[in-house]
């Protein structure tokens, strides 16, 4: 690994820990448990510090962070734990802290974490740049797809949360979404 | 009930969790000199592994021909730089090709395409090294062995017996049958798992 200066070290650790946020958003999205979430958060941190080097500025950094935390996440990371593929999570398995949320607003997000837990690991990846409010351009750029197939995807994504999150949330007409 | 609202629910909810998981600075900046568990590093830790156990082998053949000087043919200098250089050239670019592989700032798609290849690749020539090139080596050994404790009494290969040459033969035959499915086994457990799950990953995208 390339040896980078004590300068760029500190440039970088500033750089993540203004950010460090998308991190720990891509960890609550892939891992299940905490002890997988600490290792996949210090494999991230990793990650981007082995690929900092080779960052010219090309897209903006967070962009840059999404691409190499989610490689990661899916690609380079194997999950020690193997959650059995019915059984749902149970609160304390969402590895949430609960603090400053009233009760409505706990079942809301148990509830699309559950939903979000449904899908394979490309839909996760698809679905939290979208609630990231990341456009279709980005998304596509990311994932190394076209626009029109971040559509269809989003499309089948979003027909899977109604399934699982109409029941509790209401709003039974399809055209809700 | 829409995606807009979902959107709401999420951000509010993440944001009060990073801020609750804030990771102090100074834990950031030792995070950097940890040890990668990426399947892809360990993979590369086993090549350096396997070099410096090689290489100690190669330095054990090495002295003893050179003690043994006097009785040391041209061939078996030859052979041994042959098999260190083949070696060495081997070990290098599974490893620069596996560097490659392992720091990822492509979009996801060619991402997971470089992991599988490499995976795939390496599965391959870890399955091929256990079943055929070690039965071979180790056979050579043998026979090697056996010149080499004749060489005094003026023997040499065609002198061993045939009944030598059989056992060779059949003890390489049935260590390749049970290579094959120990290996498979193991290859699998290792990495082969992963290996699909990845390329499940990558039909979807390609879908």
């Amino acid at each position: 690994m390339k040896q980078l200066s004590p300068h760029t070290e500190q440039e970088f650790v500033e750089l993540v820990n203004d950010h460090q946020g998308i991190i720990h958003k891509v960890c609550s999205m892939y891992c299940d448990h905490e002890d997988e979430r600490k290792d996949l958060f210090q494999e991230i941190i990793l990650q981007l510090w082995r690929a900092f080097g080779s960052y010219k500025g090309e897209s903006k950094f967070t962009t840059w962070m999404y691409r190499v935390a989610l490689n990661t996440a899916i690609s380079g990371f194997r999950k020690k734990k193997r959650r059995p593929e019915y059984q749902a999570l149970t609160e304390n398995e969402f590895g949430i802290t609960w603090e400053d949320e009233g009760l409505e607003k706990r079942e809301q997000t148990k509830f699309l974490y559950q939903a979000i837990e449904q899908l394979s690991e490309i839909e996760k990846a698809i679905v939290m740049l979208y609630l990231e409010d990341h456009s279709y351009d980005d998304i596509a750029q990311i994932m190394g797809i076209t626009r029109n197939h971040v559509g269809v995807k989003l499309n089948r994504i979003k027909g899977k949360l109604k399934k699982t999150l109409v029941p509790h949330f209401g709003g039974t007409h399809p055209s809700s979404y | 009930m829409n995606l807009e609202e979902l959107k709401y629910i999420w951000q509010e909810h993440t944001e009060t969790e990073s801020r609750t998981r804030q990771v102090p600075i100074d834990d950031l900046r030792a995070m950097l000199h940890i040890r990668s568990q990426s399947a892809l590093s360990k993979i590369n830790r086993n090549i350096l592994l396997d070099m410096g156990a090689f290489s100690v082998m190669m330095l054990i053949g090495g002295f003893v021909l050179l003690r043994n000087s006097n009785r040391t043919e041209w061939w078996e200098i030859a052979l041994t730089v042959m098999l260190v250089t083949a070696a060495g050239l081997f070990y290098w670019k599974k490893y620069q090709s596996l560097n490659r592989a392992s720091i990822s700032t492509d979009n996801l798609k060619d991402s997971l395409i470089s992991v599988t290849q490499t995976l795939d690749f390496y599965m391959k020539v870890y399955f091929y090294m256990i079943v055929l090139v070690v039965p071979v080596l180790g056979s050579g050994g043998i026979l090697y062995g056996f010149y080499k404790g004749g060489q005094d009494a003026g023997r040499n290969l065609s002198d061993v017996p045939a009944e030598v040459w059989g056992i060779v033969l059949v003890t390489s035959l049935v260590y390749s049958a049970l290579a094959v499915l120990a290996s498979r086994w193991y290859v699998h457990r290792m990495f082969g798992i992963h290996h699909e799950e990845l390329k499940a990953c990558l039909n979807e995208l390609s879908e």
